[in-house]
């Protein structure tokens, strides 16, 4: 006997995900979700944006995702946010009902930016949803011009990707051009920057992008 | 490797479609999107161990692939592909509209033509 069923498969993470983005839409909160592999800078990414947007008077929250350890969540809070680690214990990627718990543990009041790191990983969390507005993708220049080629679907389906470790172009074989085109091959109307968290190069526009699309939420 | 997390996924859905009919699931067909980055081995490597000791185990997972298709946005073309590097093959535009290529859907199940042994019989 056959029954036709019509599932989505992760319909009840992408359920729970929807939550997420009513509650954040009914507090005003925009929430940007980052994608990326082990190393590519994500947290020093936040430590510089955490920097620029509370100087311009910005209040920022951080959830971590990380396998184990309390050292990112750490080193957000010496920069200068609240941060709440979620440690996955193995699993590849954060889903969104670990995001809702996570909420439920920060103080939210006055909140207007939320930064999500998810697990360093560029295949199993562009599979699961969080709600957020927003998902970047960042890859960094020691990784090699080809990571959009090796990862395509990463690429394809952020929202906007970011270069960061841009200091480190003349030292290294990498081809930005080749690097950007790829991108424009998978994801042509994704905004891209070009970024260094040593230098800094490249933060204030990232920044500047995000205050615009907290505009556009109504913050 | 979230094949596990989604296989997890399917068998609480299937234990749904079991309860409902009251009938055992002998086998149920997913469509897979090039885009949800699931390796068919890897699931069903993943559908054996999650299942196993359970009322779903030795049901079969079969897997119905689903190309990507898009339409372009420039020339209205429809171009079909199997990876995620995908241009318009008319106007070779890659300002394209997805309309397939992220499935990840219980389609149907094929449940036990006997009524599972339930607590009232």
């Amino acid at each position: 006997m056959r029954v036709e069923v019509m599932k989505r498969v992760l319909g009840s993470n992408e359920a729970a995900a929807q939550a997420n983005r009513k509650f954040w839409d009914d507090n005003g909160i925009l929430v940007l979700d980052f994608m990326g592999s082990p190393g590519s800078g994500k947290t020093s990414v936040f430590e510089r944006m955490i920097r620029e947007l509370t100087q311009r008077g910005r209040s920022l929250k951080v959830i971590e995702g990380d396998v184990a350890s309390t050292n990112d969540a750490r080193r957000i809070e010496q920069a200068g946010a609240e941060a709440f680690q979620i440690n996955t214990g193995g699993a590849c990627h954060l889903h969104a009902a670990m995001v809702s718990r996570a909420m439920q543990q920060l103080d939210l009041d006055g909140v207007q930016i939320m930064l999500i790191e998810n697990v360093g990983n560029l295949v199993c969390p562009t599979a699961f949803l969080l709600g957020a507005h927003f998902r970047f993708v960042v890859a960094s220049v020691p990784e090699g011009d080809d990571k959009p080629e090796k990862y395509p679907v990463a690429f394809r389906e952020a929202d906007g990707i970011i270069l960061n470790k841009i200091d480190l172009l003349p030292h290294l074989p990498f081809d930005a051009d080749k690097f950007w085109e790829l991108c424009d091959q998978l994801n042509s109307e994704a905004p891209k920057f070009a970024v260094s968290c040593t230098t800094g190069e490249g933060l204030d526009t990232l920044c500047d992008f995000i205050e615009e699309q907290l505009a556009q939420l109504g913050g | 490797m979230h094949e596990y997390s989604v296989a997890q996924h399917i068998a609480t859905i299937l234990s749904e479609v079991a309860e409902e009919h009251g009938r055992s699931v002998q086998a149920a067909t997913v469509a897979v999107g090039p885009l949800s980055m699931i390796v068919p081995e890897l699931l069903q490597e993943a559908w054996a161990a999650i299942t196993d000791g359970s009322p779903l185990q030795g049901s079969e997972l079969r897997i119905e692939h689903v190309a990507i298709r898009a339409t372009c946005q420039d020339c209205g073309h429809d171009t079909e592909s199997f990876t995620p590097f995908i241009k318009c093959e008319a106007c070779g535009s890659l300002r394209l509209k997805l309309a397939s290529g992220h499935e990840l859907q219980v389609l149907e199940a094929e449940l036990a033509d006997s009524e599972a042994v339930s607590d009232e019989s």
